[in-house]
Protein backbone atom coordinates (compact mmCIF):
# COMPACT_ATOMS: atom_id res chain seq x y z
CA UNK A 1 0.00 0.00 0.00
CA UNK A 2 2.79 2.43 0.92
CA UNK A 3 4.67 1.34 -2.18
CA UNK A 4 1.60 2.28 -4.24
CA UNK A 5 1.32 5.66 -2.54
CA UNK A 6 5.04 6.30 -3.07
CA UNK A 7 4.69 5.37 -6.71
CA UNK A 8 1.69 7.68 -7.12
CA UNK A 9 3.62 10.55 -5.49
CA UNK A 10 6.68 9.92 -7.65
CA UNK A 11 4.45 9.93 -10.75
CA UNK A 12 2.84 13.17 -9.62
CA UNK A 13 6.27 14.82 -9.19
CA UNK A 14 7.38 13.54 -12.59
CA UNK A 15 4.19 14.85 -14.20
CA UNK A 16 4.74 18.26 -12.60
CA UNK A 17 8.37 18.51 -13.70
CA UNK A 18 7.63 17.42 -17.28
CA UNK A 19 4.50 19.54 -17.74
CA UNK A 20 6.17 21.76 -20.31
CA UNK A 21 7.43 18.78 -22.31
CA UNK A 22 4.14 16.92 -22.57
CA UNK A 23 3.28 18.20 -26.00
CA UNK A 24 6.36 16.66 -27.57
CA UNK A 25 5.47 13.80 -29.90
CA UNK A 26 7.48 11.43 -32.03
CA UNK A 27 6.53 10.42 -35.55
CA UNK A 28 7.31 7.18 -37.32
CA UNK A 29 6.89 7.19 -41.09
CA UNK A 30 5.83 3.94 -42.78
CA UNK A 31 6.03 3.60 -46.56
CA UNK A 32 3.32 1.07 -47.40
CA UNK A 33 3.71 1.31 -51.17
CA UNK A 34 4.19 4.96 -51.97
CA UNK A 35 5.59 6.52 -55.16
CA UNK A 36 7.92 8.75 -53.13
CA UNK A 37 6.06 12.03 -53.60
CA UNK A 38 4.57 12.07 -50.10
CA UNK A 39 7.99 11.19 -48.63
CA UNK A 40 9.45 14.31 -50.23
CA UNK A 41 6.76 16.43 -48.53
CA UNK A 42 7.23 14.69 -45.17
CA UNK A 43 10.96 15.37 -45.42
CA UNK A 44 10.21 19.05 -46.09
CA UNK A 45 8.48 19.27 -42.67
CA UNK A 46 11.90 19.23 -41.04
CA UNK A 47 13.37 22.06 -43.15
CA UNK A 48 13.86 25.61 -41.78
CA UNK A 49 10.63 26.90 -43.33
CA UNK A 50 8.18 24.42 -41.74
CA UNK A 51 10.44 23.40 -38.84
CA UNK A 52 8.09 21.01 -36.98
CA UNK A 53 10.62 20.73 -34.16
CA UNK A 54 9.45 24.14 -32.90
CA UNK A 55 6.01 22.55 -32.32
CA UNK A 56 7.45 19.55 -30.49
CA UNK A 57 7.26 16.99 -33.31
CA UNK A 58 10.25 14.77 -34.00
CA UNK A 59 10.91 11.88 -36.33
CA UNK A 60 11.97 8.60 -34.84
CA UNK A 61 13.36 5.45 -36.42
CA UNK A 62 11.47 3.00 -34.23
CA UNK A 63 7.71 2.48 -33.82
CA UNK A 64 8.39 1.69 -30.13
CA UNK A 65 9.33 5.32 -29.59
CA UNK A 66 6.54 6.70 -31.77
CA UNK A 67 3.25 8.38 -30.86
CA UNK A 68 2.12 9.02 -34.43
CA UNK A 69 2.39 6.75 -37.46
CA UNK A 70 2.40 8.51 -40.83
CA UNK A 71 1.51 5.93 -43.48
CA UNK A 72 2.07 6.82 -47.13
CA UNK A 73 0.92 5.09 -50.28
CA UNK A 74 -1.76 2.57 -51.11
CA UNK A 75 -0.98 -0.54 -49.10
CA UNK A 76 0.59 -3.34 -51.11
CA UNK A 77 0.07 -6.99 -50.27
CA UNK A 78 3.72 -7.27 -49.23
CA UNK A 79 3.57 -4.29 -46.85
CA UNK A 80 0.28 -5.18 -45.11
CA UNK A 81 2.02 -7.55 -42.68
CA UNK A 82 4.87 -5.16 -41.77
CA UNK A 83 2.33 -2.34 -41.33
CA UNK A 84 0.28 -4.41 -38.86
CA UNK A 85 3.48 -5.36 -37.01
CA UNK A 86 4.51 -1.71 -36.89
CA UNK A 87 1.13 -0.68 -35.45
CA UNK A 88 1.30 -3.47 -32.86
CA UNK A 89 4.76 -2.23 -31.80
CA UNK A 90 3.53 1.36 -31.32
CA UNK A 91 2.50 2.01 -27.71
CA UNK A 92 -0.92 3.49 -26.82
CA UNK A 93 -2.05 6.26 -27.03
CA UNK A 94 -1.22 6.55 -30.69
CA UNK A 95 -2.59 8.09 -33.87
CA UNK A 96 -2.41 6.83 -37.43
CA UNK A 97 -2.32 9.41 -40.23
CA UNK A 98 -3.05 8.32 -43.82
CA UNK A 99 -0.87 10.66 -45.89
CA UNK A 100 -1.99 11.42 -49.43
CA UNK A 101 -4.84 10.41 -51.69
CA UNK A 102 -3.33 6.97 -52.28
CA UNK A 103 -3.31 6.23 -48.54
CA UNK A 104 -6.84 7.64 -48.15
CA UNK A 105 -8.63 5.99 -51.04
CA UNK A 106 -6.33 3.33 -52.46
CA UNK A 107 -4.78 5.34 -55.27
CA UNK A 108 -5.00 4.87 -59.00
CA UNK A 109 -3.21 1.51 -59.13
CA UNK A 110 -5.67 -1.29 -59.80
CA UNK A 111 -3.23 -4.16 -59.48
CA UNK A 112 -3.49 -7.49 -57.65
CA UNK A 113 -0.49 -6.44 -55.54
CA UNK A 114 -2.36 -3.41 -54.15
CA UNK A 115 -4.85 -3.94 -51.33
CA UNK A 116 -6.18 -0.35 -51.21
CA UNK A 117 -6.31 2.47 -48.70
CA UNK A 118 -4.58 2.28 -45.32
CA UNK A 119 -7.93 1.85 -43.51
CA UNK A 120 -8.36 -1.54 -45.20
CA UNK A 121 -5.43 -2.80 -43.11
CA UNK A 122 -5.17 -0.71 -39.93
CA UNK A 123 -7.58 1.79 -38.29
CA UNK A 124 -6.88 5.39 -39.42
CA UNK A 125 -7.44 8.46 -37.21
CA UNK A 126 -6.61 11.28 -39.63
CA UNK A 127 -6.93 11.40 -43.42
CA UNK A 128 -4.93 13.92 -45.50
CA UNK A 129 -6.05 14.19 -49.15
CA UNK A 130 -3.73 15.51 -51.85
CA UNK A 131 -1.34 13.88 -54.24
CA UNK A 132 0.99 14.68 -52.59
CA UNK A 133 -0.32 16.85 -49.74
CA UNK A 134 1.76 20.00 -49.14
CA UNK A 135 3.87 20.09 -45.95
CA UNK A 136 1.39 22.57 -44.48
CA UNK A 137 -1.46 20.09 -45.01
CA UNK A 138 0.65 17.52 -43.14
CA UNK A 139 1.32 20.04 -40.39
CA UNK A 140 -2.44 20.60 -40.11
CA UNK A 141 -2.93 16.83 -39.86
CA UNK A 142 -0.33 16.51 -37.09
CA UNK A 143 -1.88 19.36 -35.12
CA UNK A 144 -5.37 17.91 -35.71
CA UNK A 145 -4.16 14.58 -34.32
CA UNK A 146 -3.26 16.29 -31.04
CA UNK A 147 -6.36 18.56 -31.08
CA UNK A 148 -4.45 21.81 -31.41
CA UNK A 149 -6.37 22.98 -34.49
CA UNK A 150 -9.91 22.47 -35.79
CA UNK A 151 -11.08 20.41 -38.72
CA UNK A 152 -12.09 22.71 -41.59
CA UNK A 153 -13.30 20.28 -44.24
CA UNK A 154 -16.61 18.42 -43.79
CA UNK A 155 -18.64 16.05 -45.92
CA UNK A 156 -21.28 17.87 -47.97
CA UNK A 157 -24.61 16.87 -49.43
CA UNK A 158 -26.31 19.43 -51.62
CA UNK A 159 -29.80 19.27 -53.08
CA UNK A 160 -30.36 21.56 -56.05
CA UNK A 161 -33.43 22.29 -58.13
CA UNK A 162 -33.56 20.72 -61.59
CA UNK A 163 -34.72 23.96 -63.16
CA UNK A 164 -31.69 26.15 -62.42
CA UNK A 165 -28.92 26.92 -64.90
CA UNK B 1 31.91 29.85 -41.26
CA UNK B 2 31.83 33.67 -40.74
CA UNK B 3 30.09 33.87 -44.10
CA UNK B 4 27.42 31.45 -42.90
CA UNK B 5 26.79 33.50 -39.76
CA UNK B 6 26.61 36.72 -41.77
CA UNK B 7 24.24 35.12 -44.29
CA UNK B 8 22.06 33.73 -41.49
CA UNK B 9 21.79 37.12 -39.80
CA UNK B 10 21.04 38.86 -43.09
CA UNK B 11 18.33 36.34 -44.04
CA UNK B 12 16.52 36.55 -40.69
CA UNK B 13 13.68 34.21 -39.71
CA UNK B 14 12.29 32.22 -42.62
CA UNK B 15 10.05 29.86 -40.61
CA UNK B 16 6.30 30.02 -41.18
CA UNK B 17 4.17 31.29 -38.31
CA UNK B 18 1.54 28.59 -38.84
CA UNK B 19 -0.57 27.66 -36.80
CA UNK B 20 -0.44 31.09 -35.07
CA UNK B 21 -0.99 32.84 -38.43
CA UNK B 22 -2.32 31.49 -41.75
CA UNK B 23 0.21 30.49 -44.39
CA UNK B 24 -0.55 31.24 -48.06
CA UNK B 25 -0.47 28.39 -50.55
CA UNK B 26 2.81 28.33 -52.54
CA UNK B 27 2.39 29.61 -56.09
CA UNK B 28 1.82 26.87 -58.64
CA UNK B 29 0.30 24.57 -56.03
CA UNK B 30 -3.29 23.41 -56.10
CA UNK B 31 -5.36 23.00 -52.95
CA UNK B 32 -8.38 20.70 -53.02
CA UNK B 33 -11.15 20.52 -55.59
CA UNK B 34 -14.39 22.27 -54.70
CA UNK B 35 -17.70 22.17 -56.53
CA UNK B 36 -20.10 25.07 -56.69
CA UNK B 37 -23.54 23.50 -56.04
CA UNK B 38 -25.22 26.57 -57.52
CA UNK B 39 -23.67 25.84 -60.92
CA UNK B 40 -23.36 22.05 -60.93
CA UNK B 41 -25.93 20.35 -63.21
CA UNK B 42 -25.33 16.60 -62.91
CA UNK B 43 -28.63 15.75 -64.60
CA UNK B 44 -27.58 17.58 -67.77
CA UNK B 45 -24.08 16.16 -68.38
CA UNK B 46 -21.20 14.25 -66.80
CA UNK B 47 -18.20 15.65 -68.67
CA UNK B 48 -16.19 16.01 -65.46
CA UNK B 49 -16.52 12.29 -64.66
CA UNK B 50 -15.39 11.41 -68.19
CA UNK B 51 -12.32 13.63 -67.79
CA UNK B 52 -11.38 12.27 -64.37
CA UNK B 53 -8.63 9.63 -64.70
CA UNK B 54 -8.90 8.25 -61.17
CA UNK B 55 -12.66 7.95 -60.68
CA UNK B 56 -12.66 10.62 -57.97
CA UNK B 57 -15.66 12.18 -59.72
CA UNK B 58 -18.64 10.06 -60.64
CA UNK B 59 -21.90 11.24 -62.13
CA UNK B 60 -24.99 9.07 -62.37
CA UNK B 61 -28.50 10.11 -63.46
CA UNK B 62 -28.81 13.20 -61.29
CA UNK B 63 -26.07 12.94 -58.68
CA UNK B 64 -22.52 14.31 -58.74
CA UNK B 65 -20.11 12.63 -56.35
CA UNK B 66 -16.61 13.85 -55.52
CA UNK B 67 -14.18 11.83 -53.39
CA UNK B 68 -11.15 13.90 -52.40
CA UNK B 69 -9.50 10.70 -51.18
CA UNK B 70 -9.12 9.67 -54.84
CA UNK B 71 -8.42 13.08 -56.40
CA UNK B 72 -4.84 13.57 -57.63
CA UNK B 73 -5.31 17.29 -58.41
CA UNK B 74 -4.67 16.86 -62.14
CA UNK B 75 -7.30 19.57 -62.81
CA UNK B 76 -8.56 17.95 -66.03
CA UNK B 77 -12.13 18.29 -64.80
CA UNK B 78 -11.90 22.08 -64.45
CA UNK B 79 -11.87 22.93 -68.19
CA UNK B 80 -14.13 19.92 -68.94
CA UNK B 81 -17.06 21.32 -66.97
CA UNK B 82 -19.26 23.42 -69.30
CA UNK B 83 -20.95 25.10 -66.31
CA UNK B 84 -17.60 26.16 -64.76
CA UNK B 85 -18.70 24.67 -61.45
CA UNK B 86 -15.32 23.17 -60.52
CA UNK B 87 -12.37 25.07 -59.09
CA UNK B 88 -9.40 24.53 -56.82
CA UNK B 89 -9.41 26.08 -53.39
CA UNK B 90 -6.31 27.61 -51.85
CA UNK B 91 -7.21 26.09 -48.49
CA UNK B 92 -4.41 24.07 -46.93
CA UNK B 93 -6.16 22.90 -43.78
CA UNK B 94 -7.63 19.79 -45.37
CA UNK B 95 -6.94 17.01 -42.84
CA UNK B 96 -10.09 15.23 -41.61
CA UNK B 97 -10.94 12.70 -38.92
CA UNK B 98 -13.33 10.58 -40.96
CA UNK B 99 -13.29 9.28 -44.51
CA UNK B 100 -16.86 10.55 -45.05
CA UNK B 101 -15.66 14.14 -44.64
CA UNK B 102 -13.76 13.84 -47.93
CA UNK B 103 -16.98 13.21 -49.88
CA UNK B 104 -19.15 15.81 -51.60
CA UNK B 105 -22.48 15.09 -53.20
CA UNK B 106 -24.69 17.27 -55.38
CA UNK B 107 -28.11 15.89 -56.22
CA UNK B 108 -30.34 17.55 -58.77
CA UNK B 109 -34.00 17.00 -58.13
Amino acid sequence: MTADTDLAMARGRLLESTRRLRRSLHIRHVDAGSDGAAESEILALANPYYDIHRLGFFFTASPRHADILMVTGSVTRAMAGPLRTCLAATPEPRAVIAVGSAACGGGIERAPAVLGGVDRVVPVDIYVPGDPPTPLMLLHALLLAVDRVDQKLHGQRHQVEAAHG
Amino acid sequence: MPNWIRQGLRTGIVTTRYPAAPDPLPTGTLGHLVVDPERCRPAAHGDCAAACPTGAISVDASTFRLDLGLCIQCARCVPACPAEALAFSSEQEVAVRSRADLLTEVTQR
